[in-house]
Order: structure tokens, then sequence, then C-alpha cells
């Protein structure tokens, strides 16, 4: 059971292809996606989720395609901004989350509860998200993806505007989700941070994709002379071209 | 926490994630308030085909805040879980768009009732083809689709409006409310509007 994208083409309106003819496999465990500021990072998760639909290629899981009622279940997206709806508290919003992908307002309501508290924010259920600062927000929209059960995550910058203490929260949370046999894509700008404990690493440039392999494999691309600790960003680096 | 008591259902919680508990009770009061202190009020505005300035109902721009609240209340979402969702929020959308007519309508019938005035039935229509142009327009244009509404006006006023007599028949407001072509239009645009409605609730912003 696997995340296929094939030959998918996708453009934002009147602005030229951020991926063209991209195919792509989402392996086991935890991989994490890497590349500059406007590679596709975030058009490749959207286009993975079913929130935007490619103008050439499919998308399926298990062979569903990505606008059947089984795909929609079996994926789950954090986009990179989480919206903090006025009218809703933490729990609301995670719960309504859940609602939406198909779950009773019972089974909504209560793995919301338990969403919330696998993120650390128990004590903000009943916080108004436009109350919630920038890192409890991501960590409700971590929360939001995780409470339906899905099969495959989707993260968009889950780290970004999270203190130390709660990235190792959500570090322990990752492993946990992935123990699980749940397939996560997590794309990142802290290169350091995550690659030495994925399984995989995808690195894009300019829509193209410059590696997918293992985490060994990625580090074999950094120079042999590198500090232990500047491994991955050094491959990185050499990878998406950031290297002179 | 977990043994918590359900708060709300899904639909009470897409109803408060579009706010409508604030909003809806506020748009009825601010409509049967302007239409009933303005039902006679008329303001002096240029047009063209009159050569001059024409006496226009202050009633005629009721329904520009209606529409803008409506779309406001549908931009009031979460986009990629709508968009991604296994249970559509179109149809609930739509039938906020409608409700937010019928009760422009609604307070229009009774507001002419009780002060007599006839452009007050009106308004109900007015409101339902502006909303039917705006969501038209709301899927390539986004929130700037809302300008829709005053700048039709506009166009009715500066281009629309003779001195005498009623203004022709594309101007759609500024008719009776029984005018039968007029009305024909609007239930067509408003029809559109809410396919196009019930179509972009399911893609993301």
């Amino acid at each position: 059971m696997t995340l296929e994208l094939s030959a998918c083409t996708f453009a934002y309106r009147r602005q030229p292809p951020v991926l063209r003819d991209f195919s792509y496999q989402l392996p086991n465990g935890l991989t994490v996606l890497l590349g500059p500021n406007g590679a596709g990072k975030s058009t490749l998760l959207r286009l993975a989720a079913s929130v935007t639909r490619p103008r050439s290629g499919t998308v399926t899981y298990d062979g569903t395609p990505a606008a059947s009622q089984a795909f929609r279940r079996a994926v789950a997206l954090m986009p990179q901004t989480v919206t903090a709806m006025r009218g809703l508290t933490a729990r609301e919003q995670v719960a309504y989350s859940g609602w939406l992908k198909g779950m009773s307002r019972r089974d909504a309501w209560e793995q919301a509860a338990e969403a919330l508290d696998r993120v650390g924010l128990t004590e903000h259920a009943g916080t108004r998200t436009t109350k919630l600062s920038g890192g409890q927000l991501r960590r409700a929209g971590v929360a939001a993806a995780l409470v339906h059960r899905a099969e495959v995550l989707l993260l968009d910058e889950p780290t970004a505007g999270m203190d130390p203490h709660q990235r190792r929260v959500f570090r322990d949370l990752l492993q946990q989700v992935t123990e699980a046999g749940v397939r996560v894509l997590l794309s990142t700008h802290d290169v350091s941070d995550l690659a030495e404990e994925a399984d995989h690493v995808t690195v894009l440039r300019r829509g193209s994709l410059v590696y997918t392999g293992t985490t060994g494999g990625f580090f074999a691309h950094a120079p042999e002379d590198t500090a232990p600790g500047r491994r991955a960003e050094a491959a990185y680096s050499r990878l998406a071209g950031e290297d002179g | 926490m977990r043994s918590g008591t359900v708060r709300g259902t899904g639909i009470i919680w897409w109803g408060k994630a579009r706010r409508l508990w604030a909003l809806v009770p506020a748009l009825a009061a601010f409509t049967a308030l302007v239409t009933l202190s303005h039902a006679g009020t008329s303001v002096p505005l240029l047009s063209f085909p009159a050569a001059g300035t024409v006496p226009v109902p202050l009633l005629l721009f009721t329904p520009v805040p209606v529409v803008a609240t409506l779309v406001w209340c549908l931009d009031n979402r979460l986009p990629e879980a709508e968009a991604s969702a296994v249970r559509s929020t179109a149809v609930a959308d739509t039938a906020l768009a409608v409700a937010v007519c019928a009760v422009a309508s609604g307070v229009g019938a009774a507001v002419a009732l009780l002060s007599g005035s006839t452009a007050a039935v009106a308004t109900g229509r007015d409101t339902a083809f502006l909303a039917g142009i705006v969501l038209c327009l709301r899927p390539p244009a986004g929130q700037a689709a809302v300008l829709a509404a005053p700048a039709w006006l506009f166009v009715v006023v500066f281009f629309g409006l003779p001195s005498a007599g009623p203004p022709p028949v594309w101007t759609v407001v500024g008719h009776s409310a029984a005018a039968p072509i007029p009305l024909t239009a609007t239930l067509l645009a408003f029809v559109a509007g809410l396919s196009v409605l019930a179509r972009s609730s399911r893609t993301s912003v």
C-alpha cells in the first residue's frame, strides 16, 4: 500500500509549472522532504493530499484515485499555514477536521482530545484557536492531521515555531506514529534537525527530484571531510545546489 | 476529557467555523433597521442618462453589506481540510446562501408591510441577484468578488437610471419586485451562483 504520484504536472494560475511530469512513490516509515524555497515541496504535499489536482497525471493510494473517499480517509495533511478559526476552540477545530474526514461526531470529539493530548495541548483544548501561540497552533494542526488515524501523514513544516522541548515531544510522537505503521512525509528547512532520524530523504530542486532514497545514501553525498554533526547540511547543500 | 459530553454536532462546528451564530442575527437586525429607517429615503446621485442627478433610494444599497457578510462567512473555512474532506460542506454552504437571501426577503417583506414601502419588497430580489453574481465570480476573483455588488449598483446608478420612468431591464435592481424579467434574471443569476458555490466548496483557496 503506497501513495504514488505518476507523471504529475501542476502549475498555479498564469505561472510556469511547479512540478512537471513528476513521479514519486512514498516509502515506508518517516521520509523527510527537503528543498529550497520554491522547489515545490508544499505543492507536492498538497497534490499528495488531494487538496489540489494535477493538470495531468494521477495521484493514487493503494490504487484508489485521489478523488475517492477511501483515499481521502487514508491521507491527512497538515498545511504550511494552519488556519485559526475564530469561532472554534482547539478541541472543536480538531474535532471538526475529524468530522470532515468522515468520523462520527462522538468519535471526532473523543479522538480530538486524544490527539491534543499526544501533541501536549490538553490544557489548551478549550482555548479558542485564535488565542493560541504560533507554536501551539502548529501543534493543533498536527493534532488535526492525527485525529482520524490516517495511514499516510503529510506534514508541511510542522516544527516551524516550535521550541526545543516541543521539538523533542514532536520527535517522540513521530516515532510512535511511524512505529504504528503510518507513513510520514515531512517537509522542513531544518535539515540537521530531522534528517538523522528519518528512514528516507527526498530532495527537490526546481520541481525535480534530485534525490530520493535511504538516509544513509543521502549522507553519502556529503564530502568525506565533513564533521559528523554537519553531514546532513553538507549533503543537502550539495544535492540542492547550495554549496557554492 | 475523553469521557466529556460531545459539545456540538458536526454541522454546529461548521456553523461556528463560518461564524454564523454571531453574524446572521446581526445581519437580520441590520437589514431590518436599515430598511425600516430608510424605507423612503433617497439620495441625489449622478446619472449620465438623466444628464444630472437623480434621486436614488438608499434601500438599493442594502444588499451590499448582506452579500459581503455572506461571502465573509463562506470564506471562514479550513481550506485544506475542507478541500480534501470526505464530508462535503457544499450542501451546508449552499443552504447558508439561500437562507441569507430568504432572511433578506423576509425582512424586506415585513418592513414593506409595516411601512408601506414598495421598494423594501425588492430588497430580497436584489440581494439574491447580487449574491448570485458575487458567488459566480468568487472562484476566479477570490475575496475581491464581493466588490462586484457595489460595482453593479454604481453602474446602474451612473448608466441605467433615467430622470423619469423605469430603468432599463438590464439593471435588474431598481425595478418593482414583481417585474417578470428582472425576477427571471435574478433566478438565473442566483441558481448559477449556487451551483458555482456548490462546486467551489470543494476547492482549496
